[in-house]
């Protein structure tokens, strides 16, 4: 088990903990805002769909570290 | 095959080279193959263009490209329309690009021929270059030259400010690093979510094995239209951030054509009130 191996594994375990937790909570907010008023429900999933996107690329960018180290060693 | 002989390639392999020192890349050829598409369907819908649409093709297209622009107007507000063009040409490619990488499947590229045109970190850097290029561009022309690069090195925050100026300029200086990062993270998302997701398809073929994995072949369509859509409307915002003007629109007030026979207390009222007094 190299050190490469460890760290790709660590580098992509530890860098999508925070988007996880990020787009659930972006989910209920949107979904709570949807109850509160089902009028604004296209303007509010387009901005939930958005953010989360946002959310979900800082998790692609240590994806793309782990990617890196595996292919450099 | 089983799940021993997958290689993950972060590079695409060169297919041939036009002249010593350049290389064609399966990814260029599929680009090519997604140019033809596009062309194609442009060709399609011009040279049969009816000025009262009848049929399917005209009015899907007119219905799909007209959704847009009124969304641009929700996006970066009236004068947001005018980056229409490259909008749309950004959203077109890169959706086109991503499918394409989704229905050629596994054959077509374990061939060696095709891959997914943006799941070459070169299209996608080329793609945010150019959206680079262009928000920039559009900030000179708005601000000036000088007055663009003002935003970064706060000159004259520095000089009239005191203390606050002097925060100022050390925020415009952080700045820089902020605007420097938008095309990388514009470049990284796209590659990383279209490569990972070509990671995803080959181990998701190589475990499930003849049977289509469908629920992951569904994910990646999915995720090429959230991710065209992502890199074009944050091209937009980042355009109507760098033309934002904060000083707010001067408009004449002067009697328009037919309130110049209005008479005279109509006249005053509007430019009392600012908009129009004329009775309808």
């Amino acid at each position: 088990m190299s050190l490469t191996t460890l760290a790709a594994a660590i580098a992509i375990g530890l860098g999508v903990l925070m988007p996880a937790f990020s787009i659930g909570r972006i989910g209920s907010k949107a979904v709570e805002s949807i109850a509160r008023q089902p009028e604004a429900a296209a303007k509010i999933q387009l901005n939930m769909i958005l953010s989360a996107a946002f959310a979900e690329g800082l998790g692609i960018f240590s994806f793309v570290i782990a990617i890196l180290i595996l292919n450099k060693a | 095959m089983g799940i021993q002989d997958l290689e993950i390639h972060l590079s695409p392999k060169t297919v041939f080279q036009i002249a010593p020192g350049i290389p064609v890349t399966n990814t260029v050829i599929t680009m090519w193959v997604v140019m033809a598409i596009l062309i194609g369907l442009a060709l399609a819908v011009r040279l049969t263009l009816k000025f009262v649409p009848k049929g399917f093709f005209q009015n899907f297209v007119e219905w799909s490209l007209h959704g847009l622009y009124n969304f641009m107007e929700e996006v970066g507000g009236k004068a947001a329309k005018k980056h229409f063009t490259i909008f749309i040409t950004f959203f077109l490619t890169i959706l086109f690009s991503n499918w394409l990488g989704i229905a050629m499947g596994l054959i077509a590229e374990e061939s060696g021929f095709l891959r997914a045109p943006t799941s070459d970190l070169n299209t996608t850097a080329a793609f945010a270059l150019v959206a680079f290029i262009y928000f920039e561009y559009q900030g000179m022309k708005s601000h000036g030259f000088l007055g663009h690069l003002g935003h970064f090195v706060n000159l004259k925050a520095l000089f009239t400010g005191g203390g606050m100026g002097i925060i100022d300029f050390f925020v415009g200086l952080l700045h820089i690093v902020s605007e420097l990062v938008r095309p990388l993270a514009l470049a990284l998302r796209l590659f990383g979510n279209i490569f990972g997701g070509e990671i995803v398809l080959t181990v998701a073929f190589l475990l499930i094995g003849p049977a289509f994995p469908l629920p992951f072949m569904g994910l990646e369509v999915i995720i090429g239209l959230i991710q065209a859509f992502v890199f074009s409307v944050l091209f937009l915002t980042f355009t109507t951030l760098n033309t934002a003007h904060e000083e707010e629109d001067n408009e004449v007030i002067a009697p328009t054509k037919e309130e110049q026979s209005a008479p005279i207390d109509v006249i005053v009222g509007r430019a009392q009130h600012g908009k129009s007094g004329v009775p309808a």
